[in-house]
């Protein structure tokens, strides 16, 4: 329950500090004052994720000059009134930051500390944080964290997992956050060019509290290799993440990689981590040598990603600090997708963190093209394709995965189960994609529905002709408009065409229409 | 649909760069305007990308699916 108390806490800055003693064992006021010394008066100090200030006024009460870094505004202004409070204010400042993406005073502070703060963000944060804190340090500088780590001997570690899993559904649900633990932090730390000078585990292994100075220099960055050709493994991953959208569990790490053996004058490309977005990408750059820097769009393609806001200028820059891009010298400007443009802010990008970009091409494949000719776009290369091609591509798959869709529901509820409904589900999901342009209208919805009647003429006269009566005939009528309109709703997100406006315009009558049909099915089938 | 502020423009052409429908075009007068509305998909890239500040694009999803998980898990669900 502690986890789930302490995501609670995190909206109350008052009740903060008291509320996580409440729940550790382990004496935080003294590894408070454990820290605060290791700061000399007149030092400067950066506490990252600072929450209500406590640690950060106890350092600047030893007079330590202090900056509190916390992304909730509620906790800066609670922070900032106990400083007034206690008359520290010239030694402390507290301010709203953004930890992985903030800008950075370079060699500046000398200790930074991050109590519970890594422990909120996802991996490519966590080591943007931690890039961060390298560039603000100076030689010699230290690095305090505290933070939740899962326990090493293996059965806690199995235990807690278990434990962690229903907790974090609850949490989700409660709180819409999760904590994520940090595996092989001090590993991490080390690799990021620091000497891990202490490292202890308190409670029962579950809480790290690691000391490191930072090192005159550090190893480059890690480039990992993008091979241009694809394994069986990588097809059948590809099979599976064109069945559907919401494939998002099949990813690749965020980071950089390279394809050949790139260099100074090579091209910068930036991608999503979806694993099919990657594998295309890497696939069209055979011959290239070139730097990818895949950005942690959570599993999500290009296009969505960005109109959802995980493709963003913000995401794109803690990406470009976390695998140290600043280092790897490569052809200026770095190349976004075009498809990331409504997530992405190329001049934001240049004005606040100081990233050239330029908008590439829409499709992977003209990338070759598009670097030959000196990053100039031909107007073909700006546009989305919807030609019958890509729509057989897309429609191949909507068909396929409706069909499996289809057949379980029916197959275990319905006695009217047939493979005659499955196959009309399968063939109304086809025509859709297929004669898209010229199904009437450009409602979603109608579309469908004309794809259903097209499926219902042979349908209806074949079980006209074996025999069906009235109540039957209206009753397979009354299942293909449903699925045809439900159908082309679903088929809107497969498409590059659909506007919100639109969709905002059929989504209620849609909705209706089908509630409608649902009830009509229904009456003509169990009366 | 967009609107589009002519004062705030700064003519960069980043509008027509960015847009996957070709609805935007630099016209002689080389002021960019919107050619084919109706092929506007409003997915907000022009306005995103627009140092000036000079265009407006009301930004939503195009997605059914999408939508209807906003309406379940609320506004964030969005896709992915």
């Amino acid at each position: 329950m502690s986890y789930i108390y302490m995501k609670i806490l995190e909206l109350i800055p008052e009740e903060y500090d008291r509320g996580i003693e409440k729940f550790a064992a382990t004496d935080f006021a003294a590894l408070r004052e454990q820290i605060a010394a290791l700061v000399e008066p007149g030092q400067r100090l950066l506490d990252v994720g600072c929450g209500p200030g406590t640690l950060a006024l106890l350092a600047a009460s030893r007079g330590a000059r202090v900056t509190g870094w916390d992304r909730n505004p509620d906790m800066v202004t609670f922070a900032t009134g106990k400083a007034v409070e206690l008359e520290l204010a010239d030694n402390v400042k507290f301010e709203v930051r953004d930890a992985p993406s903030a800008p950075l005073e370079r060699e500046a502070y000398d200790a930074v500390v991050m109590s519970l703060a890594l422990s909120e963000m996802r991996g490519a944060e966590q080591l943007a944080t931690l890039e961060g804190a390298w560039q603000v340090l100076k030689p010699g500088g230290r690095l305090v964290i505290v933070d939740e780590v899962p326990p090493r001997r293996l059965l806690p570690r199995a235990w807690y997992y278990l434990k962690r899993f229903w907790l974090k559904v609850i949490v989700y649900v409660v709180a819409r956050a999760v904590t994520r633990p940090l595996k092989e932090l001090p590993a991490a730390v080390a690799a990021r060019g620091f000497t891990v000078a202490d490292e202890r585990y308190l409670e029962d292994g579950k809480l790290l509290f690691l000391v490191a100075t930072k090192n005159a220099s550090r190893p480059a960055p890690q480039i990992r290799e993008a091979a241009t050709t694809l394994t069986p493994g990588d097809r059948l991953a590809d099979a599976v993440a064109y069945l559907s959208l919401y494939m998002t569990f099949l990813r690749v790490d965020p980071g950089l990689y390279r394809v050949g053996s790139p260099g100074p004058e090579s091209p910068l490309l930036v991608t999503a981590n979806f694993k099919l977005t990657f594998n295309l990408v890497r696939r069209a750059l055979a011959g290239l040598d070139a730097y990818l820097l895949v950005v942690d769009t959570r599993g999500v393609n290009v296009w969505c990603a960005a109109g959802a806001g995980k493709f963003s200028t913000r995401e794109v820059a803690l990406s470009h600090r976390a695998f140290r891009l600043a280092e790897v010298p490569h052809r200026e400007p770095a190349v976004l997708p075009q498809l990331a443009a409504p997530g992405v802010a190329k001049h934001k990008l240049r004005g606040e963190f100081g990233i050239a970009a330029a908008y590439g091409p829409v499709y992977a494949r003209d990338v070759g093209a598009y670097v030959a000719a000196g990053y100039r776009k031909t107007p073909a290369m700006r546009r989305v394709d919807w030609g019958l091609a890509r729509r057989l591509e897309v429609t191949a798959f909507f068909a396929l995965l409706n069909a499996a869709a289809a057949a379980l529901p029916l197959a275990v509820f319905h006695r009217l189960y047939s493979p005659l409904a499955v196959a009309a589900v399968a063939a109304i999901s086809f025509l859709v994609g297929v004669l898209f342009p010229w199904l009437p209208t450009r409602l979603h919805a109608v579309k469908g529905l004309a794809a259903g009647a097209i499926t219902a003429v042979p349908l209806i006269i074949y079980k006209w002709w074996a025999g069906a009566g009235g109540r039957t005939l209206a009753a397979w009528a009354v299942f293909l408009a449903f699925a045809g309109i439900l159908l082309g709703l679903e088929f809107s997100g497969n498409t590059p065409v659909a506007s919100p406006s639109q969709m905002r315009q059929e989504f209620k009558p849609g909705l209706a229409a089908l509630a409608a049909l649902a009830l009509a099915f229904t009456l003509l089938v169990v009366l | 649909m967009i609107s589009f502020d002519r004062d705030k423009c700064l003519r960069c052409g980043t509008c027509v760069d960015v847009c996957p429908q070709a609805t935007l075009e630099m016209g002689e007068d080389s002021w960019p305007c919107q050619v084919a509305p109706e092929r506007c998909v409003e997915c907000g890239a022009c306005a995103e990308n627009c140092q000036g500040d000079a265009i407006e694009v009301e930004p939503g999803v195009g997605c059914f699916n999408a939508m209807v998980r906003e309406m379940i898990l609320g506004k964030d669900a969005g896709c992915g």
